[in-house]
This record gives structure tokens, sequence and C-alpha cells, in this order.
């Protein structure tokens, strides 16, 4: 079962580092993704996961999610969601994971 | 919460980490010859992912074996789990979250059981004799729509 999981990081607007994860990010995938979010998170003032090419994301994922927000805030660092959509929007807002992140509908839309 | 369940056959596995891919394979494939669209998938693989990594992670202490049996009856695709470990009822608790916690303090553990109760039609835990020993034996039903 070869799932698709792939990260990129890149520069995006306004000083915000894009870190793009495509596929999923679950049980198989957590421990890789966090270490590249957290990787992410340290070198940088503000971090956005874009979630516009992923298409599952588990409880595994939400607690990566949980351990970065704590990460960013904890160094006075920014890190926030975008472009969630089908079930992986659906996850955040029905786990109330939502209201800790200020998400954004596109990468358009960081300020 | 009678729920028609019709034998279907158990499939047993190592309930290790190594299986863990196969076992999701499995199940997805019957639950795609049953019909049921990629959207419900997806949600079918949340609660499969949810119990399948307890059983693994704390069902045992030392190793042993776990049980996973699909069937479908009257629109609803049922996965059921069984394993000889502890006895536990994982949807004893709402663990979720406290949403009036600071996030430094919230326990992110329960979110899986959650959501698995707030996306399937029916779970059901019972601990029964499966298999020769006494099992928790864990039923799931997904509207196969």
């Amino acid at each position: 079962m070869a799932k698709e999981f792939l990260q990129t990081e890149t520069a995006g607007a306004n000083g915000w580092t894009v870190w793009a994860v495509t596929g999923r990010i679950d049980t198989v995938t957590s421990e890789e993704a966090y270490k590249m979010g957290e990787d992410i998170v340290r070198r940088n003032a503000k971090t956005v996961l874009d979630m516009s090419d992923m298409d599952y994301l588990s409880s595994a994922g939400l607690r990566v999610l949980l351990r970065l927000k704590k990460l960013a805030k904890k160094d006075g660092k920014e890190f926030t969601i975008s472009g969630p959509s089908g079930i992986v929007k659906s996850v955040l807002e029905d786990s109330g994971m939502d209201s800790l992140f200020d998400i954004r509908a596109s990468l358009d839309e960081l300020d | 919460m009678a729920q028609d369940k019709p034998e279907g056959t158990w499939k047993c596995y190592n309930a290790a980490m190594d299986r863990y891919e196969e076992i999701c394979s499995n199940v997805l494939e019957e639950a795609e010859a049953a019909g049921m669209p990629q959207k419900q998938q997806l949600r079918l693989e949340l609660g499969l992912e949810e119990i399948l990594v307890n059983i693994i992670s704390y069902a045992y202490d030392e190793g042993g074996k776990v049980w996973v049996r699909t069937s479908v009856a009257d629109n609803l695709f049922c996965l059921e789990f069984a394993d000889h470990g502890k006895p536990f009822d994982p949807l004893q608790k709402d663990l979720r979250h406290d949403d009036n916690l600071p996030l430094e303090e919230r326990e992110p553990g329960g979110f899986g059981i959650f959501l698995v109760k707030k996306y399937f039609h029916a779970v059901e835990y019972k601990y029964e004799e499966i298999a020769g020993a006494m099992a928790n034996h864990l039923s799931l039903w997904l509207s196969l729509q």
C-alpha cells in the first residue's frame, strides 16, 4: 500500500515559510512529518503548513500539529495552517483543533 | 445497539506495526469490493488506524495476535477487531481535550476515539470468548454510502 507522502519547504509571501505536505499525515508518516516541521519551525519566525494537497489526516497527524503549535508558542514563533479540504478539514473542525489555528483558506491569505 | 452481523471470516495477524499496512490494505480492499465510495473509505481508515494502532501499541506486554473481520449488512459495512490482551474498552471515556484547558495542558491522546464515535454509524465493545480465549471485541459500523 504505497500511500503518497511528500514534503517541501519554500519561501512564501510576507516572510512566511511554506511547509507543504502532499498526501497524508498518519501513524506511518507522523514522525517524519514532525521532524521536518520541527526543523522548519525552529529555523523560521513564521511557518505555514500548506495542506491543500493533503487527502488524509488522522489523530496521529493532529498530535503532530499540536506538538508543533506548542513548540512554536514556546519559542515565540508563528505556526499556522492553510488550505485544508475534504476529510482533512473535517478532522480539524470535528476535533476542535481548528480553534487553535488561524486557518487560512489559501496561501494568498498570508499577511 | 443490535446491528445485524453476518458471520464473516476472522483473519489473524501478529499485533505488530510491521503488519499494520497489510491489515489496512486488506480491510480497504474489502470495503472497495463492497462498493464503499472513496470519501467513506477515508473515514473507515480513520477508525481502522485508531483501533489497530491502539491494539498493536497497548493490548499486549509481550506480543500477541489481532483478529480482524469485515462484513456487510443493511447498507452498513461492519469492521470488527478482537485481541486477547488486557481487558480494555476504548469507547468508555471521551478522552477529547477540554476546550477550557490552555494549549499546553491539553491531552491529545483522545482525539481518535472521539472522531471514530462521530464518523461511524455505531460502535460496540464486548469482552467475550473469541478464538479460544476471552477477548476484547470491538465492532464498528459505517454507512456504505
